[in-house]
């Protein structure tokens, strides 16, 4: 373990600078997960999670490790690791310039995009803040863990920490079905709702439960419940274009969810979103996903 | 089903003291008032949905407004 990464988090969390540029770079501190699942895939992802994950362990163990294994880390590091592209100005960090770096390169998919992602992630996680925490997760000693490494995958008496709506609305299968979901409805005008299951080994996402209502309600099915490594982590639903009869009085149906939608959600613990139109004119296309409830499920 | 609380000339005196407390000028305005009817049909709690809500004139029995939450 280099003595960059011995570094506590919240000493390097004073940089203003840098958790701009890490902005600026696509991935924020909430949404780390899903930007490099687009970036690299959620098999990478979860494979890089877990090495840092370990390394993170590594922070709260064994300060006076021998000097000699530290060289050897470090000398592995250098091997894995790219040269940068760009140069380290006078008086610059070196994370400053790495993520200058980072910034630039990122995102364009050229061969060398997962030692980038990487220190990217190192980066983002540097800051952590509580929040970083929990999307790592802790195992059962405290320690950080994270999806796939059998930590974060957590347990039904420890979970793991659970991925938030913008996270869930963004995630493939969630959008595949949702919009599967909303051009079944062109034709019978049918609201429809779902749960979404989160599997924390494998950070995966699945939809089940769905259900149809008519073109003003819609009641799910039974929450599912946890099981093993896979839980309910939202729902979603969909309020569609109006049947024929009722489009000429379009303004009496008011956009976004309702107050009976946020009061399911929250009695339920489940984040959701809603898929419905920008204006009460309901024009084809002119849509998009509202959230409403919890933004994380407790 | 709700029913009003307040007689059709209280409501007119309150909204005649709303006005001339918040400053509308309402001198020479001639006033009429009707009494509605709320009625609300809630959702149940197991439901993604909405309040469907109209508004019943009580002189006429005819429906005024109305709104459907989804």
């Amino acid at each position: 373990m280099s003595r960059e990464h011995r570094q506590r988090p919240t000493e390097r969390s004073r940089d203003p600078d840098l958790d701009r540029l890490v902005k600026q770079g696509g991935a924020d501190k909430h949404d780390l997960t899903s930007y490099l699942q687009n970036t690299i895939g959620n098999a990478a992802t979860s494979r890089l999670f877990a090495k840092l994950a370990k390394e993170d362990r590594g922070l709260g163990g064994d300060e006076t490790a021998s000097a000699e294994g530290e060289e050897e880390e470090m000398e592995a590091r250098s091997r894995s690791e790219p040269a940068l592209s760009v140069s380290r100005q006078d008086g610059e960090e070196p994370a400053m310039t790495r993520a200058r770096e980072l910034h630039k390169v990122l995102g364009k998919g050229d061969d060398v995009v997962m030692p980038r992602a990487e220190a990217f992630a190192r980066e983002v996680l540097g800051h952590k803040d509580g929040e970083e925490e929990r999307s790592l997760g802790r195992d059962g000693d405290g320690n950080l863990s994270a999806p796939g490494d059998g930590g974060a995958a957590g347990t039904l008496a420890n979970p793991p920490a659970f991925p938030n709506i913008t996270t869930i609305k963004a995630a493939a299968p969630v959008v595949t079905a949702i919009e599967a979901d909303w051009t079944a409805s062109d034709s019978d005008f049918n609201e429809r709702a779902a749960w979404v299951m989160w599997d924390s080994s494998t950070s995966t996402f699945s939809v089940v439960g769905k259900a149809m209502g008519t073109w003003a309600s819609c009641t799910p099915t039974p929450k599912p419940a946890d099981s093993g490594t896979n839980y309910h982590v939202g729902h979603y639903h969909i309020h569609p274009q109006l049947p024929p009869a009722e489009q000429p009085n379009t303004k009496n149906w008011p956009i976004k969810p309702s107050g009976a939608d946020k009061s399911f959600a929250t009695s339920n613990n489940s984040p959701g979103f809603v898929k419905d139109f920008n204006t009460t004119e309901r024009k084809t296309g002119d849509t998009t996903y509202y959230d409403y409830g919890p933004s994380v499920r407790a | 089903m709700t029913s009003t609380s307040v007689t059709q000339e209280e409501a007119t005196e309150i909204a005649r003291k709303w006005l001339e407390d918040n400053g509308y000028p309402i001198e020479r305005r001639i006033v009429t008032s009707s009494a509605e009817f709320r009625v609300v049909f809630s959702v149940p709690p197991d439901t993604l949905g909405g309040d469907f809500t109209l508004v019943i004139d009580a002189a006429t029995g005819s429906i005024v407004d109305r709104q459907f939450e989804r």
